[in-house]
C-alpha cells in the first residue's frame, strides 16, 4: 500500500472513531438529569463538547472522502515516531512485551500486595534483559541493575518519602 | 523579591535547586526523555514536600532539561530534546570541524541570555497581567480559557482539524465523576472507581510518558552515528563574543518570549523560528548549516527564552501553554495552589519561590554546563536498556502514589495506548492535556456565568474583554479559510 492510501485510511480510521466518541458521549450526556438551580446542568457541557468533537469528526470524514487531506502535526513530541534517518530495524514486539510486562505486573501488585520490591526486581529483569544485547554480560548489568533499582524505589518512596506503595 | 533570592539561598534548597537542574541536564543530554516527562516523573517524588520546596524544585528540572539538549545535539548529532532540533544543524559541524568547545560556550551562553531575559519579561510582565486579570469575571475567564485552547489547537502547526479534536477529546476525558454543582455521577458507566473521574497525574504519564517509551522501545536499537570528543577549549565567551552576538541574542530572546507566551507554541517552535530570522538577516547566511556562530546563538537563545515566557500566563492567569507548563500547573494543583491572579494574591510567596528560582536556575545551568560539560558528555554512553526499565517502574509509582489507587495505574497504561496511537496518527498531544486541564475551569466559569445573568448567554455582549477574546478566538478558528479564499482570488 502507498503512502498516499495508507495515509488516507488512517485519516478515515481517525475520523470514524472521533464521530464515534463524540456520539457515545453526546447521547450519554443527554442521559444526565437537568437542575432547577443551574441553567447549564451537569449534562449540557459536555454535551456540547461531544456534539462539537463529533462535527469536527464529521467535517474530517467528508475532507478525506472529498480526497483532501486533513494533515499531520508537524512536530511530535515522541522523538523517535515517523523519523525519517532511520539506522537499525524497528522493534515494534519489544514494546508490545514492555507494554505487557507493565500489564502484568500491575495485575500481580494489584492481587498480591505488599510484594513490591520482588515484583518491581522481576519487572526490571525482565525488561532490562529483553531490550539488552543477547550476551551474558548485558544480562548479568540487567539482573544488577533490576536489584539495586527495586531496593532503590523501595526505600525512596517507601521508607524515605513514606509514600503509599502498591 | 530579594527575600525570595536570600530565601533560596538556604542550604536544602539551594541543594533541591542543584539537584534539579543537574537532574534536568542529565535528562535532557539522554535522547528520548524530555523535559515534561522529567517534571511527570518528578512529580510524585514531590508528594510529601513543602509546597516551596516542590516549586523550586520543578522549575529547576525544567530549566536543566530545556538546556541539556544543547550537548547532545552539538557532539551527537542528536537533539536531547525536541527544542535542540536547530542546534544539531550548526553545533555538530562545529564541533566536528574541531571546536566542541566553542561550539558548546556559544550555546551556552546564549542559553544564560535567553534565560535572563525571559526572566526579566517574567518579572515586568506577569504582575501587571494578574493584576488586570483580578478584575475578571466569570464570562471573561470562560472567554480566555476558549481563546488559550483555540490558539494551542490552531497554532499546533501541521492540521487545525486534529489540534481542535485533540483538545475536545482533553476536555471530554475530564468530564467524568461527581459533578460538584448537581452531585450527578457523570460518564462513569457504573464503575465506582470512575466517581472521582481521571486523576490528571495519571493520565498525562500515561499519554505522555508510556507513549513516549513505547515509542522509544521501538526504536531501542537506534544507534548514534558519529560521535565528537568534548572538550573545554572555547567553552568561556569573551566579551568581544557578547558583544559581537549580543544583537542576535537579545532577537532571538525576544522571539521565544513571545513564543512561549503564546499557547502550544513552545521551545521546538521558537527555536525554528529564531533560526530562520536569523539566517534572513544574517551577513553570511551561506553558513548556516555547516557550522554558524550565529545559528547556535539564535537556536539556544530562543528555546531558553521560552522558558520565562511560558510562566507569564501560567502565573498570571493560571492558562498553561503547553505540556511542561501543564504539568507545573498540576503541581501547583497537587499542592493546594491555584496558580492565576489569586495565587499573588494569597501566596505572594510561591510567586516569588518560582520567579528566583527561574533565575537561580539558569545561573546554576550555567556554571554546571560551564564546568561539567565532560561529566554530562560521558552520561551519554547510557545505555536505554539500563534506564527504560526504570523509567517505566517510576511512571507505575508515580501513578499509583497520588490516590492509592492500582486502578490509577491502569488508567495510565490505557492513557499509554491512546497516547502512542495519537502521536502516530500525528494528532497534536498538547492540546489534548491542555484541553483537560482548562476543561473544568471552563464550565465552572460558563455555570458561574450563566448563574449570575439568569441563563443568559447575552450578557458577554455588556463585556468588551470577554468579546474581544471570542472574536480572536473565533477568528483564529476561521483564519484558515480566509487564506483559503485569499488564496483563490
Amino acid at each position: 500500500m502507498d503512502d498516499t492510501r495508507k495515509a488516507r485510511n488512517a485519516d478515515l480510521a481517525f475520523a470514524a472513531v472521533t464521530i464515534a466518541v463524540g456520539a457515545l458521549f453526546f447521547f450519554e450526556a443527554r442521559k444526565l438529569p437537568a437542575s432547577r438551580f443551574d441553567p447549564l446542568g451537569a449534562g449540557s457541557f459536555p454535551m456540547a463538547i461531544a456534539g462539537f468533537l463529533a462535527i469536527m469528526g464529521v467535517v474530517a470524514l467528508v475532507m478525506t472522502l472529498a480526497g483532501k487531506r486533513i494533515g499531520a502535526a508537524e512536530t511530535s513530541l515522541i522523538v523517535g515516531v515517523n523519523q525519517a534517518d532511520q539506522t537499525a530495524p524497528p522493534r515494534p514486539w519489544l514494546a508490545v512485551f514492555s507494554f505487557l510486562a507493565v500489564a502484568a505486573y500491575t495485575a500481580i501488585l494489584q492481587i498480591l500486595p505488599d510484594n513490591y520490591m520482588w515484583a518491581t526486581a522481576a519487572l526490571l529483569a525482565a525488561l532490562g534483559i529483553a531490550m539488552s544485547p543477547r550476551d551474558s554480560r548485558s544480562a548479568g548489568i540487567a539482573l544488577a541493575i533490576a536489584i539495586v533499582g527495586a531496593a532503590f524505589l523501595d526505600y525512596v518512596f517507601g521508607t524515605l518519602l513514606r509514600l503509599p506503595m502498591p | 523579591m530579594i527575600d525570595a533570592f536570600l530565601h533560596l539561598l538556604q542550604p536544602s534548597l539551594l541543594l533541591l535547586m542543584c539537584g534539579g537542574v543537574f537532574l534536568g541536564i542529565v535528562i535532557g543530554v539522554l535522547p528520548g526523555i524530555n523535559a515534561g516527562t522529567l517534571l511527570v516523573l518528578i512529580l510524585p517524588f514531590t508528594f510529601t514536600m513543602a509546597s516551596i520546596d516542590a516549586v523550586v524544585l520543578l522549575i529547576a528540572a525544567f530549566v536543566g532539561a530545556v538546556s541539556g539538549g544543547l550537548i547532545t545535539a552539538t557532539l551527537m548529532r542528536i537533539p536531547g530534546e525536541p527544542n535542540a532540533i536547530m542546534t544539531t544543524m550548526d553545533g555538530f559541524p562545529m564541533a566536528k570541524a574541531g571546536h566542541p568547545g566553542r561550539a558548546l560556550g556559544l550555546g551556552n551562553s546564549a542559553s544564560i541570555v535567553g534565560g535572563a531575559l525571559s526572566w526579566v519579561a517574567l518579572v515586568m510582565l506577569a504582575p501587571p497581567l494578574a493584576r488586570v486579570a483580578v478584575v475578571f469575571g466569570p464570562w471573561e475567564y470562560f472567554a480566555i480559557v476558549c481563546l488559550a485552547l483555540t490558539l494551542i489547537a490552531s497554532l499546533s502547526r501541521g492540521s487545525l482539524i486534529k489540534g481542535i479534536i485533540s483538545a475536545l477529546f482533553g476536555m471530554l476525558v475530564a468530564m467524568p465523576g461527581l459533578d460538584s454543582s448537581s452531585g450527578a455521577q457523570r460518564f462513569t458507566f457504573g464503575w465506582v472507581e470512575m466517581s472521582s473521574g481521571f486523576e490528571l497525574l495519571p493520565v498525562i504519564l500515561g499519554i505522555f510518558a508510556i507513549s513516549q517509551l513505547l515509542s522509544d522501545t521501538v526504536n531501542i536499537d537506534e544507534q548514534a552515528g558519529e560521535r565528537v570528543r568534548a572538550n573545554m577549549r572555547g567553552i568561556v565567551l569573551s566579551l568581544r563574543d557578547y558583544v559581537r552576538h549580543g544583537f542576535n541574542m537579545v532577537r532571538s530572546s525576544l522571539i521565544g518570549i513571545a513564543m512561549g507566551i503564546l499557547p502550544g507554541v513552545g521551545a521546538t517552535i521558537a527555536s525554528i523560528v529564531a533560526y530562520t530570522t536569523a539566517r534572513a538577516a544574517s551577513k553570511e547566511p551561506e553558513k548556516f548549516g555547516k557550522g554558524s556562530e550565529e545559528a547556535i546563538v539564535a537556536a539556544e537563545s530562543a528555546n531558553n527564552a521560552t522558558t520565562g515566557g511560558t510562566l507569564i500566563p501560567l502565573l498570571a492567569l493560571g492558562i498553561p501553554g503547553g505540556l511542561a507548563d501543564s504539568v507545573l500547573l498540576g503541581a501547583l494543583m497537587v499542592h493546594n495552589l491555584a496558580p492565576g491572579p489569586m495565587l499573588y494574591t494569597h501566596n505572594p510567596e510561591i510567586v516569588n519561590a518560582i520567579v528566583a528560582a527561574h533565575l537561580f536556575s539558569h545561573v546554576l545551568m550555567f556554571i554546571f554546563m560551564t564546568g561539567g560539560v565532560m561529566i554530562f558528555a560521558w552520561l551519554m554512553v547510557l545505555e536505554r536498556a539500563w534506564i527504560f526499565p526504570m523509567v517505566f517502574a517510576i511512571c507505575v509509582l508515580g501513578a499509583f502514589t497520588g490516590g492509592s489507587r492500582v486502578f490509577d495505574v491502569w488508567v495510565m497504561l490505557g492513557f499509554g495506548l491512546i497516547g502512542y496511537a495519537m502521536e502516530y496518527a500525528r494528532v497534536p498531544i498538547a492540546p489534548f492535556v491542555v484541553g483537560m486541564v482548562l476543561a473544568p475551569l471552563a464550565e465552572e466559569q460558563l455555570r458561574t456565568g450563566l448563574m449570575a445573568s439568569g441563563g443568559t448567554f447575552w450578557t458577554i455582549l455588556d463585556r468588551p474583554i470577554a468579546l474581544a477574546f471570542v472574536a480572536i478566538a473565533i477568528t483564529m478558528l476561521l483564519w484558515p479559510l480566509f487564506r483559503l479564499r485569499a488564496a483563490r482570488a
